[in-house]
């Protein structure tokens, strides 16, 4: 992408604004801070590109991102916290972002990288500089929590 | 559970905020990002440079301050090596004596004395004067001599008489100011304590040939004057001091022993 291709760079922006801010929804948990940091992660994308020092920019959207939600959560409890305007959150939807939350941030990074927006290992190893084998190792762990996270919470609920 | 952890995730983001016109937000955060971003380069680049021009200005100032490393005594023929110059930023005030009468009156017309312009030698100093701009406004000539106990002021028109003197405290002295051409103006004063066997002369020399404004002398006639009648300046001097041999030139000049 060129750094001087405005259009271009609004295209970028305006096609994959929604689901960085779904990404980081699902990493912090708060909507309101999701589209914040979405916000400053492409105008820093804007920025650099425009300098042309962005190779890849899902790369460095996604990375800067998932560095960002890490930086946000560390040292913080999660709490899960919806859309102003939204109707009534379903039950299970808050167990299963109550179970990733419960997750090291990097392996959830791995989990919604790899589970929501789709990305390979190799693509997901390039964001969180990981390589293939690390990126499989977490999110093997990051399932097979999860897995267990959400048994055990239903299990709660139905006794 | 990829598959079922995708759709899972799909019920979490029920709820989703509109998106809005956060695309024109991004941009027009990423124009700020930019601008600060110039903003802090421009700012180290300006910082970067004064801290060249302040240690540049630094290291010139301690290494041409060194004056010349020897002093002769004359008769003793001995040498010895002045002390270094205190690595300061602005030069000491009290490095030599001289220059601590004559600094405070030639900045006082705000003009500089220019630290490597100092030069000394048995019985004399001379500093160079420069304006704001750094053009040369002349010298400053400090010269002490021994003389006979009869010796009397000289009189420039004629090598035979005495000139009359004025007093000043426990001085005498007589000004022998010239500046009648404005390309070589000079005001001097020799000075000596009364009957006193050493005398003191003092000379301001403005800029040659650099017309009658940057001509004038660093120093006035009566600030001449008041160096010569200044009794720490003649104290200033060593005691075995004269300036007999590599004295610069004075207008009026002061024949010794």
């Amino acid at each position: 992408m060129s750094g001087d291709n405005d259009t271009a760079l609004r295209e970028f922006v305006t096609s994959r604004l929604p689901q960085l801010r779904r990404s980081a929804f699902l990493m912090c948990g708060d909507w309101k801070m999701a589209a914040e940091l979405t916000r400053a992660t492409l105008a820093r994308l804007v920025a650099d590109s425009r300098r042309g020092v962005v190779a890849d920019p899902d790369v460095y959207a996604y990375a800067d991102l998932m560095e960002a939600c890490r930086r946000r959560n560390r040292r913080r409890e999660h709490v899960f916290v919806a859309s102003p305007g939204a109707a009534g959150v379903e039950a299970e939807s808050i167990l299963l972002l109550d179970a990733l939350h419960k997750l090291t941030p990097r392996c959830r990074a791995v989990l919604v990288l790899r589970h929501w927006d789709g990305f390979d290992a190799e693509a997901a190893g390039a964001m969180l500089d990981l390589n293939e084998d690390q990126i499989a190792a977490y999110e093997r762990a990051g399932l097979a929590a999860l897995e267990k996270l959400l048994g055990e919470s239903e299990a709660a609920m139905a006794g | 559970m990829s598959g079922p952890l995708n759709r899972l995730l799909e019920h979490v983001l029920e709820g989703e905020p509109e998106v809005g016109d956060e695309v024109d937000a991004i941009f027009r955060r990423a124009a700020r990002l930019r601008r600060r971003r110039t903003q802090a380069v421009l700012l180290a680049g300006v910082g970067t440079a004064g801290l060249i021009v302040a240690l540049g200005y630094l290291l010139t100032a301690t290494l041409l301050n060194s004056p010349p490393a020897t002093v002769s005594t004359g008769t003793a023929d001995v040498v010895a090596a002045t002390p270094p110059p205190l690595p300061s930023e602005a030069p000491a005030p009290a490095r030599d004596g001289v220059l601590a009468v004559v600094e405070p009156l030639v900045k006082g017309r705000q003009l500089e004395i220019v630290p490597a312009s100092e030069r000394r030698g048995d019985g004399w100093r001379e500093y160079g004067v420069a304006d704001a701009q750094g053009r040369s406004r002349g010298t400053i000539q400090v010269a002490v001599f021994d003389v006979r106990k009869n010796w009397c002021f000289p009189v420039a028109a004629d090598p035979d008489a005495c000139a009359r003197t004025d007093h000043a405290g426990g001085m005498e002295y007589v000004r022998y100011d010239d500046v009648s051409d404005a390309d070589r103006q000079v005001r001097q004063t020799i000075a000596r304590r009364i009957d006193g066997r050493r005398a003191l002369a003092v000379l301001a020399a403005g800029a040659q040939n650099a017309g009658a404004q940057r001509g004038k002398p660093a120093l006035t006639g009566a600030q001449v004057e008041q160096v010569a009648t200044d009794e720490r300046v003649l104290d200033a001097f060593g005691k075995a001091e004269n300036c007999d041999d590599g004295c610069p030139a004075f207008a009026t000049p002061v024949e010794g022993d």
